[in-house]
């Protein structure tokens, strides 16, 4: 089972995280944490640049500021999805917007994070969501690998 | 992906959760808002209960107060895991204690809730828990599978009576298996430090380099051919090597796999088989030799007494009285018999060692020729031939001619003595590319235990003064029809007359 374990031994620095957060100095400090920890995360700072950046680029998983200036966090979670469907997407929200949150995780959100963020809550949620990304890249994997076997 | 959302759905009620809680309401209210999801809920108040409950139950996923009582909720993580590893541990913990939080997951819980817990929240987190538990059972069954397939092959390939081994695209060997390193006498460590050039003989690694290119074009699937390989005590071992190269679903080649038999044994008997058969054909060679110029060297001395016995009877013939002539004549007969029996000697002898002459003959001409040669003894025996059919053949005409000769004219001798002979001769198409010639005959026949005896060389079922002969005829016959490819059959009884039944192919090849 090597090819597995190389999966699971991925190098974080393979995982790319978008950052999409208004609050330009909030953005900046969650990027320098998350590449602290060898992540790749990129910055955008409104829907456009959201949407822009997820074309060009292959991202796994987003952070998304529940309200993203005059845009809204949870109407983005569509379309993100339609241009990469497998995308994880994290909301962050402000202090006490519990019920938006869970509204968030109703569509289709994979988790929330409360401001003010604490790092190693921030890590530990981001550890879940890699976590079940190689879950389903190992299964889409193992999936393609049968479909071989069967040709 | 419909598939995988019914699965999820499903499968809702057979997980399992533990509510570890020292708060009865507040466990109380948790079991209705999971029983109202479908979920199976278990409670434990304290520490004991819940690794009591843990001991008896399966559990996939615990909700557990970080304060529980004097008990310490995170002190709980590692034995709940220590029970059951595979347990996701969500911990609910008091209003705004985030480090405790944190703490909880560097110790191993998998997700954390807060007090006053949102059930949207709760659920959302517990759908996330076991969407991993659901990824981790599918994955833990495929590699189960995928093993148990793994050991079935390895054991395949392992346990094989045929020798296996997979080779780098560069001649190196990746892997063999036992009866592969049997045959190369080399242990599998040994052989996998060295390349496919190091076994082959230096004569055979040029044919074998240019048998790798091939197979990298893509343009041949495989060889297969019999070769040598250089044991590692330098002996060579002969082997059936089949080469292909296996390929990734993209078409690159990524290895050669090598099927090897130990063909050695077989080898060796070809070649004792081989030499046997060199061996046989030049002793009959020889043979043929020694008989050919023995006749030959015979035949000089034996003209020289008719000669000389000839002129003596010009000469003294009238003076001898009838004792004398009787010797004289007995004398004379003997030698011509001898000369008749060195002559038929040197024809069999011919024919085994001269090349036939392949060409067509109409076997219709062939008997045609030969009645008129027997015209003498065809009138004094009063003899009726009846030809019916008779086919054009590729043959060799003269040997056509002595094997018809021998057939019609022993037809003719050994006939009835009340009764004239007759003889009917026809041929029939096989649809195996061969003639059926019969020659039938109402003479004296034979026992059938002495049809064997009657192709032999000398072979002579009859005194020479009944019926005169070399008891070469037969022998000739069937050296003439062998040497044809063809093969010759009686049928006879005694008093019953004989059926011979010549086998001749229509065609030479």
């Amino acid at each position: 089972m090597s090819e597995n374990k190389k999966i699971s031994d991925t190098d974080q620095s393979e995982y790319k995280i978008l950052i999409i957060d208004d609050d330009l100095d909030f953005a900046a400090s969650l990027k320098l944490i998350l590449e602290n920890e060898n992540y790749t995360p990129l910055l955008a700072h409104s829907e456009e640049q959201a949407l822009e950046s997820i074309e060009k680029n292959a991202v796994d998983l987003a952070l998304i500021d529940i309200r993203l200036g005059q845009d809204n966090g949870i109407d983005l979670l569509p379309k993100l999805k339609d241009i990469q469907p497998s995308i994880l997407c994290i909301m962050v929200t402000g202090f006490g917007t519990i019920d938006t949150a869970i509204q968030a995780l109703r569509n289709g959100a994979y988790d929330y994070l409360r401001k003010p963020v604490n790092p190693e809550e921030l890590l530990a949620t981001l550890r879940r969501g890699f976590e079940k990304i190689r879950l389903i890249k190992e299964r889409q994997a193992r999936t393609n690998r049968n479909e071989d076997d069967n040709e | 992906m419909p598939e995988k959302q019914n699965t999820a759905d499903e499968t809702q009620r057979n997980y399992k959760i533990l509510i570890i809680d020292d708060d009865q309401d507040f466990a109380a209210s948790l079991k209705l808002i999971l029983e109202n999801e479908d979920y199976q809920t278990v409670l434990a108040h304290s520490e004991e209960e819940a690794l009591e409950s843990i001991t008896k139950n399966t559990v996939d996923l615990a909700l557990i107060d970080i304060r529980l009582g004097q008990d310490n909720g995170i002190e709980l993580l590692p034995k709940l895991k220590k029970i059951q590893p595979n347990i996701l541990c969500v911990m609910i913990t008091g209003f705004g204690s985030v480090e405790t939080a944190v703490e909880a997951l560097n110790s191993g819980a998998y997700d954390y809730l807060r007090k006053p817990v949102n059930p949207g929240e709760l659920l959302a987190t517990l759908r996330r828990g076991f969407e991993k538990i659901g990824l981790l059972k599918e994955k833990q069954v495929m590699e189960g599978t995928l093993s148990e397939i793994e050991q079935q092959i390895k054991a395949s390939f392992n346990q094989a009576a045929i020798g296996i081994a997979h080779l780098s695209l560069k001649g190196m060997w990746l892997t063999c298996n036992n009866k592969f390193c049997q045959i190369i006498g080399y242990e599998q460590d040994e052989l996998l430090k060295i390349s496919m050039i190091d076994i082959t003989p230096p004569e055979e690694s040029q044919n074998t380099r240019n048998m790798i290119d091939e197979l990298l074009t893509g343009n041949v699937q495989y060889f297969s051919r019999e070769t040598q390989f250089l044991r590692k005590d330098g002996l060579p071992v002969w082997v059936n090597v089949t080469i292909s190269p296996v390929s990734s679903p993209s078409g690159d080649p990524l290895y050669f796999i090598l099927f090897i038999e130990d063909i050695t044994k077989r080898r060796e008997i070809e070649e004792m088989l081989q030499n046997l058969v060199k061996d046989l054909a030049e002793a009959n060679q020889n043979l043929e030799d020694f008989t050919r110029t023995a006749s030959h060297d015979l035949q000089e001395p034996l003209r020289k007494i008719i000669s000389f016995a000839d002129r003596l009877r010009n000469s003294i013939g009238e003076k001898l009285d009838e004792r004398e002539k009787e010797y004289f004549h007995r004398l004379e007969n003997s030698s011509v018999r001898m000369q008749k029996l060195i002559e038929d000697l040197l024809r069999y002898s011919r024919i085994s060692s001269l090349a036939p002459e392949m060409g067509p003959v109409d076997l219709k001409d062939v008997v045609q020729e030969v009645l008129l040669d027997l015209e003498v003894s065809i009138e004094r025996t009063k003899g009726i031939i009846d030809i019916k059919h008779l086919p054009k053949i590729e043959a060799d005409k003269t040997q056509m001619r002595q094997l018809f000769q021998n057939l019609i004219s022993n037809a003719l001798k050994f006939h009835n003595k009340t009764e004239a002979p007759k003889i009917e001769i026809d041929s029939m198409y096989n649809d195996n590319g061969y003639w059926k010639i019969m020659i039938r005959d109402n003479g004296i026949g034979m026992k059938e235990e002495h049809i064997k005896r009657i192709f032999k060389p000398f072979e002579r079922l009859h005194g020479s003064s009944e019926f005169p002969g070399t008891g070469m005829g037969l022998a000739i016959c069937l050296k003439v029809v062998t040497r044809h490819h063809g093969k010759i059959v009686v049928k006879s009884s005694l008093g019953k007359g004989t059926l011979y039944i010549v086998e001749l192919p229509e065609k030479q090849n």
